[in-house]
């Protein structure tokens, strides 16, 4: 029995249809990189596995509970980095991610240091937003999944804007992930050199 | 609950960095009144006549601009999403949503209102009248336009003729505002007009959360 599953999905977006009974079942450890041109549907796919967006059929089925009758159990068992940062440009580093120490029920405080020493953001914490590049932000925003508590990592485009080191390090932290019986499934055009299943959308 | 306080402690604190863009719209009803002797040509009976109208009108518009893109930002950054998958339920948001702009552009218009009408010599009743009835006719003001903005939430072209439809909902609060603040306090008794406003904005507490709630999951579907 696999940890992950999704059964016949199938969405419309805007008149067009994107993807139709999609099945894929995925177990911790395991990494699953969704491929596909631009407009392929990607984000709306990962947008679905979220709870974000309903699909027009099928279903999502977690632990062997569907995620229909979880409903916002279900938001503790992932943690998704979208397209956007999804951070305030005129806070700073530190008090970005103190909002989502707050609000999310899945992040702990224990592993802050370990996040902020991970993604090399000591000294940019007292930084607003609005004064960082375009890689720091997403190293702010990748963070998060440090913080996170959950076993599934939902990522849209992770690497987008880092450089060749940075991309390399999220690369290891990714792998690190999994080994820890941690669950992946990422959108992304870079090639990824850990052992994954792959859809084409 | 505690996330209830969180959301609105961090919007309050991102508008006070963002001076400009927050203070500007309080600029806006200060100036507008400040040149109002210009406009009436300093006839003073005319003026005092008009004056509590104005203020209303001009403390409408100045919600609808403030007001417009409550939630738009926070849709855009991919923060929405976030505080939907942290399990806050979206009533809760759109509450939360609601007075953290009702405490940005409301707050400071009904203090100094009445500090403003002392400039142009109203008496000293009235003085209480228009702050207390902005006390209850803001926050209405605020929820409507919260509701309209989750409703045109996400749409690009059209949005602002969406959002006069729900002008209509606006004129009860102006024509009792402006009726209650012109009234007259007897001793223990609250005029007809106080209820009324009273009244709406209770309706209003209950009801808008619901439908702002529901506009905001429309967008999640």
């Amino acid at each position: 029995m696999s940890f992950f599953e999704i059964k016949k999905i199938s969405c419309i977006r805007g008149n067009k249809l994107l993807f139709k009974d999609l099945n894929f079942k995925l177990n911790t450890k395991e990494l699953l990189v969704i491929k596909g041109a631009n407009g392929s549907g990607k984000t709306t796919l990962l947008k679905i596995l979220c709870g974000l967006l309903k699909p027009i059929s099928g279903s999502i089925i977690i632990n062997k509970k569907d995620t229909n009758i979880l409903k916002d159990e279900y938001f503790k068992y992932f943690e998704y980095i979208g397209h956007e940062n999804a951070i305030k440009s005129s806070l700073t580093v530190r008090e970005n991610l103190n909002f989502y120490l707050k609000i999310k029920k899945n992040l702990t405080k224990k592993n802050f240091e370990k996040a902020i020493k991970i993604f090399n953001l000591k000294n940019l914490l007292d930084i607003k937003i609005e004064n960082l590049s375009s890689g720091e932000k997403r190293r702010v925003s990748l963070s998060r999944l440090i913080l996170s508590k959950s076993k599934i990592w939902f990522l849209d485009e992770p690497t987008n804007g880092l450089d060749k080191k940075n991309t390399l390090n999220f690369f290891k932290i990714l792998k690190q992930h999994l080994q820890l019986n941690g669950l992946a499934i990422v959108a992304s055009h870079d090639e990824i050199k850990i052992k994954n299943k792959n859809i084409n959308l | 609950m505690l996330n209830f306080f969180n959301l609105i402690i961090t919007d309050i604190k991102i508008s006070l960095r963002k001076k400009n863009e927050s203070i500007i719209s309080i600029l806006f009803f200060l100036f507008s009144i400040l040149i109002l002797p210009l406009v009436f040509q300093g006839d003073q009976e005319i003026l005092k006549r008009f004056l509590i109208g104005i203020i209303w009108f001009l403390t409408l518009l100045t919600i609808i601009f403030s007001v417009e893109k409550l939630f738009e930002n926070d849709y855009e950054d991919g923060m929405l999403d976030q505080i939907y998958i942290s399990g806050i339920p979206l009533e809760i948001i759109f509450l939360s949503k609601s007075l953290s702009i009702w405490i940005i552009t409301c707050l400071p218009i009904i203090i100094l209102s009445p500090l403003l009408l002392l400039l142009f010599n109203l008496q000293i009743e009235k003085l209480l009248n228009i702050f207390v009835s902005l006390l209850i006719g803001t926050p209405i003001l605020c929820m409507v336009g919260a509701v309209t903005s989750a409703v045109v939430l996400g749409f690009n072209k059209g949005s602002s003729i969406i959002s006069l439809i729900t002008l209509p909902l606006y004129i009860p609060v102006l024509i009792f505002g402006i009726e209650a603040s012109n009234s007259e306090i007897i001793f223990n008794q609250i005029s007809q007009e106080f209820k009324i406003l009273i009244g709406y904005l209770l309706i209003v507490i209950a009801i808008s959360p619901w439908i702002g709630g529901l506009a905001l999951r429309l967008k999640y579907r």
